[in-house]
């Protein structure tokens, strides 16, 4: 580690000599001839910057040759083994390609439950099927328009085929496959039942309203034939540069090998980034997502796998970034069982802010719950409720993205714990929450009485989720948000391919899985439940494929 | 007063690694700051020295893999603790995200659990009869 921060502080030197950077990209000879690798597509048609406002925009030094001890010459190369990256190997192998798929960690990674998909066997067996042209035209409006309608469309049409595909390779391994319920929230965001489950039938899986991260048994099957198939694994094998030629097509990688040397892979074909995120990079999260640092809670695995260097190296070798806002996912719901009050996000509930006062129809994705409390003052905000809770609730179908009813005494346990407040009166409960009284008990009292008269007239919250807060004690939890994943950064064209500055496809270099952009916008939708871990296997898929026609 | 309480456990650990540890020319902490023996102390305990994990020579950081030659796996492991409920060794982390022993366990301070990360009250007890 030592080593690399010392490349790092040498190449901020000479990027002082030197005022811009260039295309300094390793073993590049004619680096004046490159096209220009400025981190961001403005930064290339603007003005010049004299001095660099992100670590970013300075390319290290390329790693001498001397210190590469070993060359790997391939078809493909793919940098990082999680979802995306282990599902673009395997395709690419399985259609006649040579691949070499490098991971920093000691194995590959995944942690999802639901795996998106549109129109597959599973569907079929359950007798679903899901409007294509609706759910597509859904997520674009959903992005505001903000991504490649090629990028979506693809996802929704060909995820069938892609996914029958694993789930017949599952199957013959001893993995099933079950679809989950869509996730119900309210009438102006519909759902979709796109998730899949996959799981072994003597292990605990998700009934569709707990989680339980299964997708490991899928992830399991492909790693290993991948092997089967002869992809070359390099686990803790860490990619440091891109390799560029004169053309300026993206030719290959420098790796360090943990506790060895470098290896440089030459890929004939392709290099495909599948280096996830930046949740654990606080300047990249202050440049693209700043609203990302109000979650309260990082909630991201594995430690280490989302520092954004995989996105720096594209930032170096002259790849731009996807227009602004950057798409993250923040979850209110929070990482149960263990020990959080499961129902901090329930929107049967009464939000209130520190002023004591409504601010919204509660009845919202949970997600989205996060955008108007991060609005309100010091951004807190509780979920308001009483003692006929469960009672309330009962009646009402549970789904990961709707109203948890949490027993009782787990309930007790979170107010033990300080995670929840209790009060025999509301006075009590404000005084325990920090909130004015006399405000906690005048909106208590207006939405008792919206509830009663079945009429939400101040925020039209829907009626069969609203209950009178009027039987002691009172209970009130704390709203918090989980920062999750990023999902999108990289400039990428409807073929997965990375932009340079003036949006021209950098040739030999893609972007898959959470690096790549422009195919969500904003927000995380929660209609297609797993379309994020589904957009990693069938995009992913796709290109694997592609490269093997082109 | 709490800061005070630290430095004196801090200064304590230094003299007490000072001297205990003199036979091997370290001076590693064998306590952490809450006055807990370190992993270090443990395995000195049990008759290991510096060089059982930091190797010979140079004073080598220790990796998750050297753990795993005398602790096995995370399996093996996973039994030991199987009186934890939630099991520290049996999660996610540990089936699909590599989690590795040092991300937890340092050698000379506190344990720091990830799982805590993001379920943010969990609590590790041990619940030995």
């Amino acid at each position: 580690m030592k080593h690399d921060k010392d490349e790092i502080a040498a190449s901020r030197r000479s990027f002082l000599k030197n005022s811009l950077v260039a295309g300094a990209v390793a073993g590049v000879a004619g680096l004046g001839a490159a096209p220009a690798a400025m981190a961001q597509a403005e930064a290339a048609t603007t003005e010049q910057p004299a001095q660099p406002k992100h670590s970013w925009e300075v390319a290290p030094e390329p790693i001498a040759a001397s210190k590469i001890t070993q060359t790997v010459d391939t078809d493909v190369v793919v940098v990082g083994a999680g979802v995306a990256g282990v599902f673009a190997a395997h395709a690419a192998v399985e259609n006649g390609l040579k691949v070499a798929l490098l991971e920093k960690f000691k194995t590959f990674s995944c942690r999802a439950k639901d795996n998106g998909a549109v129109n597959t066997k599973a569907h079929k067996r359950q007798g679903m099927h899901i409007d294509e042209e609706e759910l597509a035209a859904r997520l674009i409006s959903f992005s505001q328009n903000r991504v490649h309608h090629k990028l979506v469309r693809d996802w929704v049409y060909e995820s069938g085929r892609v996914f029958d595909h694993y789930i017949d390779m599952c199957e013959a391994n001893g993995v099933s496959v079950e679809v989950l319920p869509e996730y119900t929230v309210n009438k102006i965001t519909p759902g979709f039942p796109t998730a899949h489950n996959f799981f072994l039938k003597d292990q605990a899986h998700s009934n569709g309203s707990e989680y339980v991260p299964t997708q490991v048994y899928l992830v399991r099957v492909v790693e290993k034939s991948c092997r089967d198939k002869g992809v070359d694994f390099h686990y803790n094998t860490a990619v440091k540069q891109l390799l560029k030629d004169k053309s300026g097509r993206i030719t290959g990688v420098v790796a360090k090998v943990k506790g060895g040397g470098y290896i440089q892979f030459n890929a004939k074909k392709a290099v495909i980034l599948a280096v996830g995120g930046y949740t654990e990079n606080d300047e990249m999260l202050d440049a693209w997502a700043p609203w990302a640092k109000f979650a309260e809670v990082p909630c991201y695995t594995p430690i280490g796998g989302n520092q954004g260097e995989g996105i720096a190296m594209a930032l170096w070798a002259g790849a731009s970034l996807m227009k602004p806002p950057f798409p993250i996912m923040i979850h209110t719901i929070p990482a149960p069982p263990l020990g959080n009050d499961a129902m901090a996000a329930n929107q049967t509930f009464l939000h209130v802010n520190k002023l004591g006062k409504r601010y919204e129809d509660e009845n919202q994705p949970d997600p989205f719950q996060s955008n108007t409390r991060f609005m309100q003052p010091d951004r807190k905000a509780w979920a308001v409720f009483d003692a006929s809770y469960f009672k309330d609730q009962a009646p009402i179908k549970t789904s990961m993205g709707g109203p948890v009813n949490e027993p009782q005494e787990a309930l007790e346990d979170s107010i033990a714990k300080g995670m929840a407040f209790k009060g025999a009166t509301v006075a009590e409960l404000a005084a325990k929450i920090g909130v004015p009284a006399e405000a906690l008990e005048k909106t208590v009292a207006r939405y008792t009485e919206l509830a009663k008269k079945g009429k939400d007239v101040d925020f039209g919250k829907q009626a069969d989720r609203m209950f009178p807060i009027d039987t002691a004690p009172f209970y009130a939890v704390p709203i918090k948000s989980h920062l999750l994943v990023t999902v999108g950064s990289l400039n990428v064209s409807p073929e997965m391919q990375c932009l340079d500055g003036n949006s021209n496809p950098i040739p030999g270099l893609y972007a898959v899985g959470n690096t790549m952009g422009n195919f969500f916008g904003v927000d995380y939708p929660l209609m297609a439940p797993g379309i994020s871990s589904g957009r990693c296997i069938v995009m992913s898929h796709l290109l694997g494929e592609r490269l093997a026609k082109a | 007063m709490r800061i005070r309480v630290i430095l004196t456990a801090a200064l304590l650990a230094a003299t007490v690694g000072l001297t205990g540890l003199s036979a091997q020319n370290q001076s590693a902490p064998l306590t952490t700051a809450d006055g807990k023996p370190t992993l270090a102390k443990k395995h000195i305990d049990n008759g290991l020295d510096c060089v059982a994990c930091h190797g010979e020579g140079k004073k080598q950081p220790v990796e998750a893999d050297k753990c795993l030659e005398c602790h096995e796996s995370f399996k093996a492991v996973s039994e030991r603790t199987k009186d934890m409920k939630p099991n520290p060794h049996a999660n996610h982390l540990v089936e699909s995200d590599g989690v590795e022993c040092t991300q937890c366990h340092h050698g000379h301070k506190a344990t720091t659990v990830v799982c805590l990360r993001c379920h943010t009250n969990a609590s590790f007890d041990r619940h030995k009869q």
